[in-house]
């Protein structure tokens, strides 16, 4: 605290005293030691006179002790604690006192921030209540909070919004992928029975036609089946339990027996951590990747692929590596987009939705999935494990 | 829906009438490719397009088939309500019942057991691979005893 110098005080006329009070906005009195008021500006009267006060009770010479003490109407409810709070400043028990209230009158919602701060006059101990309005404060508070749980509502809303839309499309997948394998096999059929009807009519041109068909029917017969199974990585609920990655890799790599024969692959499986998920689902993952590994190094008399994982703070990074033809860095953000293939279907096969599988199942884990490549060198497809909360 | 019966062929060993299918599928398309398919077997085939029909049949047929193939996806008389029916009822509750489905989902699979089906067949897309199909169950059911028949 800074003394005061006495030489800097100014004893202005008490009418330019008011003048400067009355010049104030805000509704001010000062008390004394004992609660009674000294002197009010003109908002502090004009205030007392439209709500209902009386000069009785707060005007100069009135004790605003015993007024708030026995308040009525409007803001009675914070008359006690102003009571209180003058009590504990004049005593110098506490060196400020602010209050903020509500003072609705019938026709307006209003609120008050009242502020007792105490001056000394020789050995007199005095103090300034002001009651400020803070109304416009309050709404803009008021009003951004609605905003806030408006906007809130709404993205919960929205998100529900999409997860149904993302469920129905799901479920239309599933259906029309199931009503489309009919007429594919229909197809597939008759050009069968054509074919054996036919057979000695036919020349070798009819024949390579009927191939053509039967080829395209075929690859439209595993278009529907890649896309009943994304419809199925979608649906399926998820029976989540703690799950040995290092089984499941293991799995995967035999249920790819068929695509491994007569190939020569170096395979290193790492150390793989055991992460929380869906043991079927994340097998599915595993194939549709370690798949395209197979797939994408067919052209290497020795293949590479290796499987690890890193440990991040808060993750597990497992990584599919591979020493294949790996894809052109350009393209990387159509990789997990459902029937792009960054790769002539006449050097490989393969319908384009095996990554989208991949990308859904591990997000549906709450994980997240990257692809790096070194084009002519491999490619790296890394998943990103939560670690479960409890470790 | 054409009832598709094909003339029986005889040339089973022991002078046995051949084996006796009845297919129900609501797909006439899958009717027709199968009555090919199983017509280059020897048997007799009966085909209906709705499970209605097939037990309207059934509940006057003498003798009965030998084995009855449902279609699981069928409009008003699903293959596991018919499946359900002719478990149902004394004179048919013998009956082998073959259940042919385009999908091989597990609750479909279970339910079709759970209704007392024989077995569960999921159609094959591709046609060599139905063609082999019908051949091992046409091999399997022809090596089969049914009540009454095939004394040796």
């Amino acid at each position: 605290m800074t003394p005061r110098r006495p030489s800097a005080r100014i004893d202005l006329p008490a009418f330019a005293v008011q003048a400067a009070l009355d010049a104030l906005p805000d509704t001010i009195a000062v008390v004394d030691a004992a609660g009674v008021i000294v002197a009010v500006n003109s908002a502090w009267t004009d205030f007392m006179l439209d709500n209902g006060g009386t000069p009785e009770t707060c005007s100069v010479g009135a004790n605003y002790l015993s007024a708030c003490d026995r308040a009525q109407g409007a803001c009675a409810d914070e008359g006690p604690p102003v009571a209180r709070g003058l009590r504990a400043v004049l005593s110098g028990e506490q060196a400020s006192f602010s209050l903020e209230y509500p003072c609705h009158s019938p026709t307006e919602q209003r609120w008050y921030r009242v502020q007792i701060r105490p001056f000394a006059s020789g050995p007199h101990r005095y103090a300034t209540v002001l009651h400020e309005n803070v109304t416009q404060d309050r709404l803009t508070e008021i009003r951004s909070s609605d905003l806030d749980a408006e906007v809130a509502q709404s993205v919960r809303q929205q998100t529900a919004g999409l997860r149904h839309e993302n469920e129905e499309l799901d479920a239309f997948i599933g259906a029309v992928s199931h009503d489309l394998r009919a007429p594919v096999r229909h197809l597939s059929g008759f050009l069968g029975v054509l074919r054996k009807r036919a057979a000695e009519r036919l020349n070798d041109e009819d024949r390579r036609l009927l191939d053509v068909m039967d080829a395209s029917a075929t690859r439209l017969d595993h278009m529907i089946n890649e896309l009943l199974g994304l419809s199925r990585a979608s649906q399926t609920a998820l029976r989540v339990q703690p799950v040995n990655l290092a089984q499941v890799v293991l799995r995967a790599w035999a249920n790819l027996a068929p695509e491994t024969q007569g190939r020569e692959i170096e395979w290193v499986a790492g150390d793989l951590p055991v992460v929380e998920g869906d043991p079927d689902l994340l097998r599915l993952a595993f194939e549709n990747l370690l798949s395209n590994a197979i797939k994408y190094t067919a052209g290497r008399e020795t293949a590479h692929i290796e499987v690890g994982a890193r440990e991040d703070e808060d993750s597990w990074v497992v990584f599919v590596q591979d020493d294949g033809v790996g894809f052109d860095p350009r393209y990387t953000h159509r990789l997990f987009g459902p029937f792009q293939r960054l790769h002539h279907e006449k050097d490989f096969q393969g319908v384009g939705l095996g990554l989208v599988n991949v990308k859904r199942i591990i997000e549906r884990h709450g994980g997240e999935v990257w692809a790096e490549s070194h084009p002519g060198d491999g490619a790296t497809f890394s998943l990103r494990f939560p670690k479960p909360l409890s470790s | 829906m054409p009832d598709l019966t094909f003339p029986e062929a005889r040339h089973v060993p022991g002078g046995d009438a051949p084996l006796q299918v009845l297919l129900v599928d609501d797909d006439p398309t899958d009717l027709e490719l199968a009555a090919i398919v199983f017509g280059e077997h020897d048997l007799t085939l009966r085909t209906f397009g709705t499970g209605a029909a097939a037990l309207t049949h059934l509940h006057a047929a003498d003798p009965l088939p030998d084995v009855v193939v449902l279609d699981v996806n069928m409009p008003h008389l699903s293959g596991f309500e018919v499946l359900s029916a002719i478990r149902s009822e004394q004179r048919l509750r013998h009956l082998p019942v073959v259940m042919l489905s385009t999908s091989g989902e597990d609750r479909d699979v279970s339910r079709a057991y759970d209704l007392l089906a024989s077995s569960y067949l999921v159609k094959e897309q591709d046609f060599l691979a139905f063609e082999q199909q019908v051949q091992g169950f046409v091999q399997f059911w022809n090596t089969c005893l049914f009540p009454g028949r095939r004394t040796g």
